[in-house]
């Protein structure tokens, strides 16, 4: 059983149908990615999943359990969380401000998961007390992503983490998320830099005009041509 | 000098009531303008409990915030909730706010009627300080209770985790609810400060003036400026821009007509509309 499924999803904005029959599903411990040009609905796709939109027909399941339909605040209380790719910080709130709020359905002491966020990203401590607005790009991210971690989610949505980052600090968020990935949270992520994004995942989707072009491991698809010459520049 | 200390005490006034009205305005999306009648109904309430009742003025004033949050709950409840949930924009929910300002302020004419009304203390002597500067203890109490309570609120918004949650679902609604934050809760917290925030500008600028059904909309304006001014969804930013235009209006009327002084808050409005429209403390253009 997996532990995320979306089957035969449609789904869309308004009355534009951007979804037509989307499958994806992550294992346990998973690292799964969906590459494909802009406007292939991958964004789409995630939202669908975290009930930000609704699913027009298809189901989303979760553990075995059916979740299509939850609201978000319904969704992050099962144990799945999501970062989106756009605005995804409390920009005046201090570092430690956005992770609380990370954990705020949390009622015990997290104290442990906001070390290990601080572990994980060192660069963050010196900033603990800054307004995340005033922050570099890439630590934003850091913020974002150690957010989503506060409630020890057993499978991470990333919606293009490493959009606007330079290339190294992009190469260095891809690494941190292999490291969240090794620590057994699965993880579905959306991302541009899709021929980094597979080598780190154990499997891929390939999405094109709302619909599953191609699936299979992560180095099937970086050694299939057609793969490479349309979706990987070549 | 005392065009200064006529600044101040404005100043506080506008900036106690403008910390309600930014939140308000963040968190909900839109301007609203019902807020003149919230101002003039915790005025008119505590005027109630105090020469009626006769209840001490603390207490009196107590009981009004505490009216005022069911008051606008209720509100939220009857109108823009319903409209919230199916996605009227903000244009809408102006307009709502804008009849809700009309109904609220004809009501408080239809129950206390139209006359000019005040607080019925005993008239004290204005204190003289040095340069000749009067002021009268209720100016006094207005400036040491905006602080403490600017002070308390300040306390409420950086300490508890609903105050948190009020900050963060004003930065980013939508994360908010990928947060599990219960904005709905939030909003309720949030109509609940304003109606402390409004409650007391309200029952202040009374104290210092006198009551009128339409003192609400008169400092409406000055208190849209303070808010834009300080950036909108920022608390502290509207203690701030509350000060400057307090102080902006009651200086300018040392050399142009008293009767000019809305008009400079709109110029500050509308310069930094012009200039800077995320305000002074805000981030980017």
């Amino acid at each position: 059983m997996p532990l995320l499924e979306a089957k035969d999803v449609v789904s869309g904005y308004g009355k534009v149908e951007i979804l037509h029959d989307v499958s994806v599903h992550v294992d346990e411990e998973e690292m799964v990615s969906i590459i494909g040009p802009n406007g292939s609905g991958k964004s789409t796709l995630m939202k669908t999943i975290f009930g930000l939109l609704n699913a027009w027909e298809g189901e989303v399941n979760f553990e075995g359990r059916d979740i299509t339909g939850f609201k978000p605040n319904e969704i992050v209380r099962e144990g799945l969380c999501y970062v989106p790719q756009e605005s995804n910080i409390f920009p005046t709130l201090t570092v430690e401000e956005n992770l609380d709020m990370g954990a705020f359905i949390r009622t015990d002491d997290y104290s442990e998961e906001l070390q290990n966020v601080y572990e994980l990203f060192p660069a963050l401590t010196k900033k603990k007390d800054q307004q995340v607005g005033n922050l570099s790009g890439g630590q934003q991210q850091m913020v974002a992503m150690g957010s989503a971690l506060m409630l020890n989610p057993s499978i991470l949505l990333l919606d293009e983490p490493t959009a606007g980052l330079a290339p190294n600090l992009a190469q260095m968020i891809l690494e941190r998320i292999k490291d969240i990935n090794d620590t057994g949270v699965a993880i579905l992520i959306v991302e541009q830099n899709a021929r980094e994004a597979l080598k780190l995942s154990n499997r891929g989707y390939v999405l094109a005009m709302g619909k599953n072009k191609f699936t299979g491991k992560s180095d099937d698809l970086l050694d299939n041509e057609e793969v490479g010459k349309l979706y990987l520049g070549g | 000098m005392q065009l200064l200390a006529n600044g101040i005490i404005m100043g506080a006034i506008i900036s106690v009531g403008a910390v309600g009205l930014t939140l308000v305005s963040r968190i909900l999306h839109f301007f609203y303008f019902g807020y003149a009648g919230m101002l003039v109904f915790g005025a008119y309430f505590t005027l109630t409990f105090f020469n009626f009742v006769e209840l001490p003025l603390v207490v009196s004033l107590l009981l009004s915030i505490g009216l005022l949050a069911a008051l606008a709950i209720a509100i939220d409840r009857l109108t823009f909730k319903s409209l919230r949930s199916r996605g009227t924009g903000p244009f809408g929910m102006m307009v709502v706010g804008i009849g809700l300002e009309l109904l609220l302020r004809s009501s408080v004419r239809l129950i206390w009627g139209s006359d000019v009304m005040r607080f019925e203390l005993p008239i004290k002597r204005a204190l003289v300080f040095p340069f000749d500067v009067r002021i009268t203890t209720n100016q006094l109490i207005i400036i040491g209770a905006s602080l403490l309570l600017m002070y308390l609120l300040h306390l409420f918004l950086d300490m508890t985790k609903i105050g948190k949650a009020m900050r963060a679902t004003a930065d980013n609604i939508e994360l908010a609810k990928v947060k599990g934050i219960d904005t709905e809760k939030v909003i309720m917290w949030t109509w609940g400060l304003a109606a402390i925030s409004a409650g007391a500008a309200g029952f202040f600028l009374a104290l210092d003036t006198r009551l009128v059904p339409i003192m609400g909309w008169k400092l409406l304006l000055p208190l849209f400026a303070a808010v834009i001014l300080g950036g909108v969804g920022n608390p502290y930013g509207a203690v701030v821009g509350g000060m400057v235009i307090g102080l902006s209006q009651e200086i300018s009327a040392g050399f142009m007509a008293p009767s000019y002084k809305p008009a400079v808050a709109f110029v500050i409005m509308t310069l930094t509309l012009l200039v800077k429209p995320s305000g002074l403390f805000g981030r980017g253009g």
